[in-house]
């Protein structure tokens, strides 16, 4: 019953939700994949014995480590703007998508707003639309995402990632965050889905 | 058939530019969201090419802290290299790939405070390469900077009072103490300062010069540690065969082609008969892996910001051509071709593309700048290749997202459209 609940605003889905829920996944997998590469451990060389080591060698093995890490902290500033471009690219299509949806049921809306619902509960049930779209798309773009990282960590940069809840739980919060900017426009657009215009459409 | 006259396909061109830019003043939030989406996309990808291009030289270059990337030491471990043979390097294939050599020799010998270990290099000097390229460094400091002399480096010259010498590890002397190394007639070895050491047990770091006379080893040198500048090969060999003459003919022509760091270390080989040139594959592969990293990182980051900005316009076209059907079946009822309407929606994007991506070029290009001057491995780069396919990957994008909802538009049908706008 309640997956049946859960479910139901995906059984009637316009193109607008398929691309609420596209973006989102595009901005799960984002998040998720550059968070879980930026927490990855960059490995040191296997341990060189003594007696095989040269005089003068470097005699630290921590120094590679660090240097990546030095390397990584560089760039760090780079992968965060970038990070960003993706994310508001994901927030604008996401919020257009949400407008048009709005726009598309203006004569629902109106005919719930003629019934006596009020502009507080139009916007709750708006809300809890996006909230299936983003948590569909979210969690699928999670799961790619940590997919994506294990396998690049793994296949191209010979890191030893192990999948840790921190970059989903991450992932998460800034994508409930992008959901409620997102939101923004469309609420501040209800007020003028009005009735009587809205129902002559109709 | 009628021709058309200059005037009047000027005047052609005319009304339909004005019918573009008309049709860009209707539903201006949208067009802004598309606009922002392209800019947005365009910017992102003149950062990520702007930093990328160049950056592995600066990286390779920058990691000059994991030393050395190739060791010569002798195939035969009975017959020591001859330091004099270090002329090869600088005539070389790959001369000018070299970026710093250390010859060393090492040993063991008696002092006046019992037998000591020595490690014999050199402190500065420069092998010259032919033309006008900069001279290789011969320099011992180059290729270990983990070890920081607490004072300074010594020279390579004996002077008045002998050589000078630095104390590597634990339990240093006191500075400007004298040691006498070696056999008869014993070499006078003044203590400078102390650097931090690699080994258990202490050694002393003298000059080339003066390791060859302690050790009776006139001429001989152990190894070379050598930088070169290389492009990452990890799992190239490993994946085909570990000889690169069991490579496929093309495999091997590029092989032999590409700066490698197994492609130095055979030409360096064959230069210098008697010696073996091996990869420190540690450092070779960190620099790959981390270069990889970079590229990959940006490279992803750049997609998938064209590919939210491609959606953002799908979505903001589609909900206008929705908007706009009653009017597309005005014009089609009016005589209007799909032609001419594709060349109206078509140029309503086009202006919006062009205009994002011009904003997000000259955008990305000033962060690029800003973010490449607080980062030491990531140099700006910014040239117009790079920026050309940053705009021409925003206009891709903008037209690849619009490319469905215009052609939803060309098929609209006029009766059933208009039908549903009376109706309405």
């Amino acid at each position: 019953m309640i997956l049946r609940l859960a479910l139901a605003p995906l059984r009637t889905m316009a193109p607008g939700a398929w691309l609420a829920i596209a973006s989102s996944l595009v901005a799960g997998v984002t998040l998720t994949a550059v968070s879980a590469l930026y927490g990855a451990e960059p490995a040191t060389p296997a341990h060189r014995s003594e007696s095989t080591v040269p005089l003068g060698s470097d005699p630290s093995e921590s120094r590679w480590a660090n240097a990546e890490r030095q390397v990584l902290s560089d760039f760090s500033p780079a992968a965060a703007v970038l990070t960003g471009v993706v994310l508001l690219t994901c927030a604008l299509c996401l919020s257009t998508s949400l407008v048009g949806l709005l726009i598309a049921r203006r004569a629902q809306i109106a005919l719930m707003a003629a019934l006596g619902a009020t502009r507080r509960q139009i916007s709750g049930i708006v809300a809890a639309e996006t909230a299936s779209y983003v948590g569909a798309g979210g969690f699928a773009g999670v799961l790619l995402g940590e997919a994506l990282a294990v396998a690049l960590a793994r296949g191209v940069f010979q890191l030893g990632l192990e999948v840790s809840w921190q970059p989903p739980v991450f992932a998460a919060t800034a994508l409930a965050v992008i959901a409620i900017l997102s939101l923004a426009v469309p609420i501040r657009r209800l007020p003028h889905l009005i009735p009587s215009e809205a129902l002559r459409g109709e | 058939m009628r021709k058309k006259t200059g005037s009047l396909a000027g005047r052609e061109v005319m009304t339909t530019l004005g019918l573009i830019f008309a049709s860009l003043q209707r539903q201006p939030r949208r067009k802004a969201m598309s606009f922002a989406a392209v800019a947005l996309a365009a910017s992102g990808a003149t950062v990520a090419s702007s930093l990328l291009v160049g950056a592995g030289d600066r990286l390779t270059s920058s990691l000059q802290s994991y030393g050395a990337n190739l060791l010569i030491s002798p195939s035969d471990p009975a017959r020591p290299m001859q330091a004099g043979s270090i002329g090869s390097l600088a005539s070389g294939f790959w001369k000018n790939n070299l970026q710093a050599a250390s010859p060393e020799l090492q040993g063991l010998c008696g002092s006046n405070a019992g037998r000591i270990r020595i490690l014999g290099v050199r402190f500065s000097g420069s092998l010259l390469r032919p033309g006008s390229a900069p001279p290789i460094p011969l320099s011992f400091a180059s290729l270990h900077p983990w070890m920081r002399p607490a004072v300074r480096w010594p020279s390579d010259a004996p002077d008045g009072a002998g050589f000078e010498g630095i104390w590597a590890g634990r339990n240093p002397p006191r500075d400007a103490t004298t040691l006498a190394i070696g056999l008869s007639p014993q070499i006078e070895i003044r203590i400078v300062g102390s650097a931090e050491g690699d080994s258990a047990d202490p050694y002393l770091i003298v000059p080339l010069a003066a390791a060859q006379k302690a050790l009776g080893r006139t001429g001989e040198i152990d190894r070379v540690w050598i930088r070169a500048l290389t492009t990452p090969e990890y799992g190239l060999l490993e994946t085909l065969h570990r000889d690169p003459r069991m490579l496929p003919k093309e495999q091997y022509e590029k092989w032999s082609c590409t700066s490698y760091p197994s492609t130095v270390a055979a030409s360096l080989e064959s230069g210098w008969p008697g010696a073996r040139v091996t990869v420190q594959r540690s450092v070779t592969d960190a620099e790959g892996r981390f270069l990889d990293r970079a590229t990959w990182l940006l490279g992803l980051l750049a997609g998938l910001g064209l590919l939210g900005a491609a959606m953002a316009v799908f979505s903001t076209v589609s909900h206008g051509v929705r908007e706009e059907r009653p009017w597309i079946a005005l014009m089609r009822v009016l005589g209007a071709t799909r032609a001419e309407l594709l060349t109206l929606y078509g140029g309503q994007i086009l202006v919006i593309a062009l205009a994002g991506a011009v904003l997000g070029v000259s955008v990305g290009s000033g962060l690029a700048a800003a973010l490449s001057q607080g980062s030491k491995h990531f140099p700006l780069s910014i040239s117009p290749s790079s920026l050309a396919l940053a705009a021409l990957a925003a206009l891709a994008t903008a037209l690849a997202g619009a490319a469905f909802p215009i052609v939803t538009a060309l098929r609209v049908q006029p009766a059933p459209a208009l039908h549903e706008q009376a109706a309405a």
